[in-house]
């Protein structure tokens, strides 16, 4: 069926369309729409052609055969002028033939819209075991129009159904026998359900059929099985909790292991801390010789004992005992003991002729310390000291020299030199109420040899002379050929590691000024230099620091 | 249309399949003299729904196809002038009834013989038709594997409706004979429009004649049948 369309409503009469419901008969209407004047009967003629051109000369067309009376603006074929498979050309026109108003061309099998099936019915199938749903089987039978047991029609039907409320219909697949189940339909709700036809092949659908309303209602008491559900829920989830409650520490250890704490061989935990970045860059930016702890690869099972660090004060226990400002220097909050005071090291210190030097007495403190002057002049002739750089976390690499043998090894307080060595290392533990002291860093008396907070916890591994401590941890002094080849004759101060320990306390270190004839070296008194080392941070100043990359480019 | 090429091709693909297993066994057997049959025989009644089948589906596919070429090729004020002079369907000739008081009026031989007729007619130009649509530059996969799919069925429905022939009514088989079909084929190049407008009536009046094929040999199984009041 072909319709022109328009854009506009039309003001002049047009055909609505021509339709056979059975291919054997067709019917064409028209529309007058605005022109009431051509309502009669009579007014309008359609004219018909069949297999032959539009175009052929009105002679040959013929008038509409019928018509229909029982409606207006129709004209009907009956099965005489009907010919199924030919090619039919009808138009609208006026009463004198003057005017055509439509046309339409078509073939009749193109046109067809059946007639909507009759007889729709259901018969319930099943229902679940809940009762909550059911199916259906619908049956209906072909319109009575359609010719379908000769065979002449082949028609394929299309079910559409829908809970009343809904606005959506269901549609479900054609089908071609007179029969079709529709499954899960729900119980106590109302539905609708409709169905419709078209001849197989064709295009068009024909009308709906009546619709025909399916409702069952059911008892769906859904209580037992909602409080069976929350039951088996809670015995689950209580089961659960009773294992994991049971199980908890194996779990906790499954799901959250331990984190280890940052550590890094040879750098003090307080810098890993937040805000410490600086340390931590200058520290890492020194060149390897300076931190070969660091850079080594022999982990050694020793390394847990840095832990013992931060109870190994480089600082003069004895000293402390006596100089209250130089413990106060050396504190450190980490330190693991009772009271800065407290002795932590062993009380087998050599007391030698040397006595212990005092930061003290470089920076020109508390002179009632004793032995404060005897050390100053022990500094002055001394092979040679250096300053002492204290850090007073747990990777404290310092500690203060006690004193300077006369074969140029400098003895650090308060530990015992040779015999600690590898005993006190091997016994050291992770513990930080282990008390010992380390054996810092050898200042070559030949050079001016100076040590940097970094060579004074240097681990390496090397062997050297007895007085050297060898340790195999990181905090463990280097031999004294590491601190003869170390370029920088001018000592410096990190004056971070003041910073580091954050404390008020006056830095213990000092500038060495030289090395005078007999290997000694020659420390500025520091009262001027004190505020600044307290000052400073991470910013080297020009004089008497020497940042660790510029060593290298230093020569003695 | 690209997007609604692809939907037809899948509905053809989805609608196809329950016949595609029917389709599978040949149709027919050859049963020559003197050789052996290569497929065992077949019922009149399973033979003449396998045929029926087959006319359904080319009648399907065929206006499926029809469909297809109009949405692509035709221009839409076009759409309408088919079948007009000069083109002509090319089976007009042939003394088929077309209503269906004549139809039912024809004994089981005037059916049969006329849909071999109208078999035989359409085999030729649907291999023309395959490659003038070959020509077109925008022709769809799957146009082109309908009208292929359909000359090769037409072939089997051939075959089918011989066997039939010679089942129901007890002749022999009738030597193929195909009629002139020489107003297809045209000398020179026609221009685009004329070329589509013809290859779109070849179309449709093939659409035609499959379902004329069709509901005659439904008819004819009505009768077989007897069930019904088949007139």
């Amino acid at each position: 069926m072909y319709k022109h369309t328009y854009m506009v409503p039309p003001r002049h009469p047009h055909l609505t369309g021509c339709v056979s419901t059975n291919l054997e008969t067709f019917r064409c209407r028209w529309n007058v729409d605005y022109f009431q004047n051509l309502s009669q009967p009579g007014d309008l003629r359609l004219f018909y052609i069949n297999n032959k051109p539009p175009h052929a000369p009105p002679k040959e067309w013929s008038e509409c055969p019928h018509y229909s009376t029982d409606r207006p603006n129709e004209c009907f074929f009956n099965e005489n002028h009907t010919t199924v498979w030919a090619y039919y050309s009808v138009q609208l026109r006026s009463k004198d033939l003057a005017i055509l108003y439509d046309e339409n061309r078509f073939n009749v099998e193109d046109i067809v819209q059946p007639d909507p099936p009759v007889g729709l019915n259901w018969t319930l199938l099943n229902m679940s075991l809940t009762g909550a749903y059911y199916d259906i089987m619908l049956s209906w039978k072909p319109p009575r129009s359609a010719d379908v047991e000769m065979g002449w029609m082949t028609l394929q039907y299309e079910i559409q159904y829908r809970s009343v409320t809904s606005e959506l219909w269901e549609v479900v697949d054609l089908v071609k026998n007179t029969q079709r189940s529709i499954y899960g339909l729900q119980t106590n709700v109302n539905h609708e359900v409709r169905v419709r036809c078209k001849m197989h092949g064709g295009k068009e659908f024909g009308e709906f059929s009546n619709s025909v309303f399916v409702h069952i209602s059911s008892k769906v008491s859904t209580f037992p099985v909602v409080a069976l559900f929350i039951f088996g829920s809670l015995c689950l989830v209580a089961i659960l909790m009773l294992v994991v409650i049971s199980q908890q520490e194996k779990l906790m250890v499954i799901l959250l292991p331990p984190v280890p704490g940052p550590k890094i061989r040879g750098i003090d935990p307080e810098i890993l801390k937040k805000g410490k970045l600086r340390e931590l860059t200058s520290i890492l930016g020194a060149p390897p010789e300076l931190r070969p702890e660091l850079y080594n690869n022999d982990i050694e099972e020793q390394n847990d004992t840095l832990t013992d660090l931060d109870t190994d004060w480089l600082m003069d226990h004895s000293l402390s005992s006596n100089c209250s400002p130089l413990s106060v220097g050396f504190r450190d909050d980490d330190s693991g003991r009772a009271s800065c005071c407290d002795p932590d090291l062993p009380s087998e210190l050599e007391v030698s002729p040397f006595h212990p030097l005092t930061p003290t007495q470089i920076l020109s403190k508390e002179p009632s310390c004793p032995a404060a002057s005897e050390q100053s002049t022990l500094v002055q002739g001394s092979t040679g000291v250096e300053p002492l750089f204290v850090a007073p976390s747990r990777e404290a690499l310092y500690t203060q020299v006690s004193g300077v043998r006369s074969s140029g090894n400098v003895l650090l307080s308060p530990e015992v030199d040779k015999t600690t060595n590898e005993d006190s290392e091997k016994d050291m533990t992770e513990k930080e109420k282990e008390k010992k002291a380390f054996q810092l860093l050898v200042m070559n008396a030949d050079d001016g040899g100076y040590t940097s907070e970094l060579n004074a916890g240097n681990m390496s591994p090397r062997s050297s002379e007895g007085d050297m401590s060898e340790r195999d941890m990181s905090d463990h002094s280097k031999a004294g050929e590491d601190l003869s080849s170390s370029p920088s004759p001018s000592p410096y101060y990190k004056s971070d590691t003041s910073s580091m320990s954050a404390l008020a306390p006056v830095p213990v270190y000092t500038m060495v000024e030289g090395v005078d004839t007999q290997n000694s070296l020659l420390l500025t008194p520091n009262s001027t230099l004190a505020p600044q080392m307290i000052n400073q941070k991470s910013v080297p100043t020009p004089d008497g620091y020497l940042a660790p990359d510029l060593l290298s480019s230093v020569t003695l | 249309m690209w997007f609604s090429s692809g939907m037809q091709r899948a509905v053809w693909a989805v609608l196809l399949w329950p016949y595609l297993l029917t389709l599978c066994i040949p149709l027919v057997c050859k049963e020559e003299q003197g050789s052996l049959t290569r497929c065992p025989s077949i019922s009149q009644e399973k033979l003449l729904d396998r045929v029926i089948q087959h006319a359904e589906l080319i009648y399907r596919v065929s206006e499926e196809s029809c469909s297809l070429f109009e949405e692509m090729f035709v221009p839409f004020p076009m759409r309408l002038q088919r079948n007009q002079a000069g083109y002509a369907c090319i089976t007009k000739e042939l003394p088929i009834p077309s209503s269906k008081s004549e139809i039912q009026q024809m004994s089981d031989k005037w059916l049969l013989h006329s849909v071999l007729m109208l078999v035989r007619s359409w085999i030729e130009p649907l291999v023309y038709l395959q490659t003038t649509l070959d020509l077109y530059d925008d022709a769809s996969e799957v146009l082109l594997n309908k009208t292929k799919w359909v000359s090769e069925k037409l072939l089997s429905l051939e075959q089918g409706v011989m066997v039939l022939i010679k089942k129901m009514l007890d002749e022999g088989m009738l030597p193929t004979t195909y009629s002139e079909q020489g107003l297809l084929h045209n000398d020179g190049q026609p221009e685009m429009l004329e070329s589509v407008m013809r290859d779109y009536t070849l179309l449709s009046c093939f659409k035609k004649d499959a379902h004329k094929m069709e509901t005659f040999l439904k008819l004819l199984k009505c009768r077989q049948t007897d069930i019904y009041n088949c007139a």
